[in-house]
């Protein structure tokens, strides 16, 4: 019990002093670039949940990343096992898909806004194609570096061929789809803000680029504030469903290390 | 066979504690290693072995009681100690050819030159003088051995520490590897302490087998081993003598006589000294 | 990126075997360039399907494509666009890796600091960095100094974390042989932490370096900063499809790139890790 304490003690002490030292370096502070934290947490209630901008602004945001994620999510682990199953196909492919990978994904918003529109289809579409290659790649990745064991194991058992794809294949290759999906869910939150901040009139991304341009600093921050939140906040979320999913791989067994996710 | 005493160890004891609960690994033991003596120690598994290595390697301080070397009290990193790991593969530095990987003991002691013509002469002495430039990953396990052991050797220690050195390598192998060991000790004089669990290859290469049992471990029995200096694997293990000693070291430790070697002991005792 | 690195396994008696390959099993190069060959064709024929399908309007035919990309080649902009982003991506690199690299080591040797730490870098991490588009814009304008510090403050994150774990993995076996062979501070710095911490840092530059081409982009692209996604949004505005794809192009060509240099660094760097060495030549 008293080692618990103590190890949240250790754990808590730098973000608390951290926090604190904002806190009163800033309360006095005049400078327009950075108001009080006070009146930025004061701000930040008043704006997201006494007007109501969560509803307005967040969820539409929440919703086109979840939409765009989740095509992302089906496509790639659908496509990654084909081709990760047929090994002449993927060889064959391999410069185009390393080619269209490596487009750093938001070069693309201009072209789907020229394409699509400003619509939330046009976000989607751009958040689907930008998570998507690290699933795709990271599942071919996976199902290739089965163990052989495992596969002898499946193939001696004479399992048939289903019982070997979502029982044998795709568990083996999981925690290594999980760590794409882990890099494409950090890459669709990128894309859903810059999505917003060039050319939308809601969204989360759209309201801290407008407060900066109307010079409503305040608002900026409380705007960054609730970011950082739900960044960690979906964070989390990934974290507890990965852990769930991997109960059986050894680095979860021993009690998840923190660094050992990244 | 020298009389002096080289390495002395007196009410050496330690204990751990986890979680508030003190467990004692050592009892209380004395004994002592002679200039040029070969000792073996042998213990069922978990009974402390590796600790007590890692004790007298300066790896780990005992709770209780002393160790010296040549009278000195044992400092972490002793230059007239020297270790053999038991894990060849990953004591040697992947990054450092074979070369270097014996010439490093030597850095900040030597002059580059000196460093270099000493670790050639080293691995001439285990027999690979012909892989200088060679990466260790590139070696047989065997050779890999080969190689710690040089580096052991390259500081010109008086006592050579090794734990279970020969558990990861095959039979033959580990046959000329013991043979190996041997020469060098005859060679250079220097004094050997050998942990393993293996009897036979215990009571081959000694001239005293150390046996530790119990918990807290103490020594059970300090058996001179009569072989002399010169030894052969099938015609010294034929000797009337050895079967005798084996068939005691065996009831001293009180693993069954099925002529099966123990299975490797990775136990707790070196984990938690790697905490320390 | 799981960067669990597994330590190989010494079978008893056998010689160490050679790192389990990926087990593909490679087609004979003749077959590999027929293929690929047909692939390349099948792909471009696809881009000219889907244009004349959705127009040029939306998909510009591929020969369009290059035709701009041929056009942008001539003109001096582009080249400066071209030279501005790299410049901004490889400074904001090396930032991060002078501060993340070291300050991640020094955290990693040390139990207290890494769970001080493990919090609040969790949180700063998980921020979203093009959060601080709006705030770099505030305090630096459309700039290269704003975008540097938005690449340096995504990028630094996996080189912290990976020198950290770098660091806590350095095998225990090691830190005895140091003691034993009583080296110097520096000398298993050098020796011994920096080479086992190698394949970690380098993994951990391989995920910063995308990120920070990313938001080099975005930072053009949303913030007006110098550079390709400058040039892009401006195609944007006069509706230039084709040369918007032809500017996608050299984005992702720059994206190649940095792939394969760091990716050759890693090989070369690292030729002694069972991922990368070839087969054992003595036995």
């Amino acid at each position: 019990m008293s080692s618990y304490v103590g190890r949240l003690t250790l754990e808590l002490w730098l973000p608390v002093v951290l926090v604190a030292l904002w806190w009163f370096a800033s309360m006095n502070s005049t400078s327009a670039f950075f108001p009080p934290l006070r009146r930025i947490v004061q701000d930040t209630v008043d704006v997201w949940f006494i007007q109501g901008h969560i509803s307005s602004d967040v969820l539409p945001s929440l919703t086109n990343l979840l939409f765009g994620y989740a095509i992302a999510l089906t496509v790639g682990v659908a496509l990654g096992l084909l081709l990760g199953l047929m090994p002449r196909l993927y060889d064959a492919l391999e410069p185009e898909l390393e080619f269209l990978r490596a487009v750093p994904a938001v070069a693309i918003l201009p072209v789907a806004i020229i394409a699509i529109g400003l619509g939330d289809d046009m976000r989607i579409t751009v958040i689907a194609f930008g998570s998507f290659w690290p699933i795709l790649v990271n599942t071919v990745a996976g199902i290739r570096s089965t163990d052989p064991v495992v596969k002898d194991v499946a193939t001696a058992f004479g399992l048939r061929p289903a019982t070997r794809l979502f029982s044998v294949r795709l568990p083996s290759a999981a925690p290594q789809i999980l760590a794409g999906a882990r890099t494409a869910l950090s890459i669709a939150v990128v894309l859903i803000l810059v999505s917003e901040m060039s050319g939308a009139f809601r969204g989360l991304g759209n309201f801290v680029l407008a407060a900066q341009r109307n010079f409503a600093i305040t608002d900026m921050w409380s705007g960054m504030i609730i970011l950082g939140m739900l960044g960690y906040l979906v964070n989390i979320i990934f974290r507890v469903v990965e852990s769930q999913i991997l109960r059986w791989h050894p680095a979860y067994r021993e009690g998840a290390k923190w660094v050992t996710s990244q | 066979m020298g009389d002096v005493a080289v390495v002395e160890a007196s009410g050496l004891g330690h204990e751990y504690s986890t979680a508030g609960v003190t467990t004692r690994i050592l009892g209380s033991l004395e004994f002592i290693v002679a200039s040029g003596e070969f000792v073996c120690i042998v213990g069922p598994s978990g009974v402390g072995k590796t600790t007590l290595l890692r004790c007298l390697a300066g790896l780990l301080r005992p709770t209780f009681g002393s160790i010296t070397v040549d009278g000195h009290p044992i400092a972490r990193g002793n230059s007239a100690l020297s270790l053999v790991f038991q894990d060849y593969g990953r004591s040697l530095l992947p990054w450092l050819t074979v070369l270097a990987n014996v010439a490093l003991p030597l850095k900040g002691t030597a002059p580059r030159a000196e460093r270099r013509d000493r670790a050639v002469s080293a691995l001439h002495e285990v027999g690979l003088g012909d892989v200088l430039e060679n990466y260790p990953w590139q070696l047989s396990g065997g050779m890999q051995q080969r190689v710690a052991i040089a580096r052991a050797l390259v500081v010109e220690p008086r006592v050579i520490l090794m734990d279970e050195p020969f558990a990861s390598v095959d039979a033959q192998t580990r046959e000329a590897l013991e043979d190996l060991v041997l020469r060098i000790r005859n060679h250079g004089g220097m004094s050997v302490v050998l942990i393993t669990h293996d009897i036979d290859e215990a009571i081959y290469l000694a001239d005293r087998v150390i046996v530790l049992g119990g918990r807290p471990a103490e020594v059970r029995a300090n058996i001179p081993i009569p072989f002399g200096r010169h030894r052969e694997q099938l015609a010294t293990k034929a000797e009337p003598e050895f079967a005798e000693l084996r068939a005691r070291v065996h009831q001293l430790i009180g693993a069954p006589d099925d002529g099966r070697r123990p299975a490797a002991d990775q136990g707790n005792p070196r984990d938690e000294g790697a905490r320390q | 990126m799981t960067s669990r690195q597994t330590v190989p396994v010494i079978m008893a008696g056998s010689r160490p075997r050679a790192w389990p390959r990926s087990t593909r099993r490679v087609p004979d190069v003749g077959h590999r360039i027929v293929w690929r060959t047909v692939a390349v064709v099948a792909t471009f024929a696809l881009w000219q399907f889907s244009s004349a399908v959705l127009g040029d309007r939306v998909v510009p035919a591929p020969a369009q494509v290059f035709r701009a990309l041929a056009s942008l080649v001539t003109t001096a902009e582009f080249w400066t666009a071209l030279l501005t982003t790299v410049t901004s991506t490889l400074l904001g690199l090396l930032i991060a890796v002078a501060l993340g690299v070291p300050l991640g080591l020094v955290v990693g040797s040390s139990r207290f600091l890494t769970a001080s730490t493990r919090l609040s870098a969790d949180f700063l991490r998980t921020i979203p960095p093009v959060t601080l588009i709006p705030l770099a814009l505030l305090l630096y304008g459309p700039s290269i100094a704003m975008q540097v510090v938005l690449i340096v403050f995504g990028s630094v994150w996996p080189l912290f974390l990976h020198a950290i774990y770098a660091v806590r993995e350095v095998d225990p076996i090691m830190r005895d042989v140091s003691a034993v062979f009583r080296m110097s501070t520096w000398s298993r710095w050098v020796n011994i932490t920096l080479p086992s911490s190698a394949p970690f840092l380098l993994t951990g530059l391989r995920v910063a370096s995308t990120i920070a081409l990313l938001l080099a982009v975005a930072a053009e692209l949303i913030g007006n900063a110098p550079g390709i996604g400058l040039e892009i949004a401006l195609t944007q505005m006069g509706a230039q499809v084709a040369t918007a794809y032809a500017y996608v192009v050299v984005a992702a060509l720059l994206g190649v790139v940095l792939n394969l240099v760091l990716a050759a660094a890693q090989r070369c760097l690292l030729f002694w890790h069972p991922s990368v060495r070839s087969v054992d030549v003595a036995s």
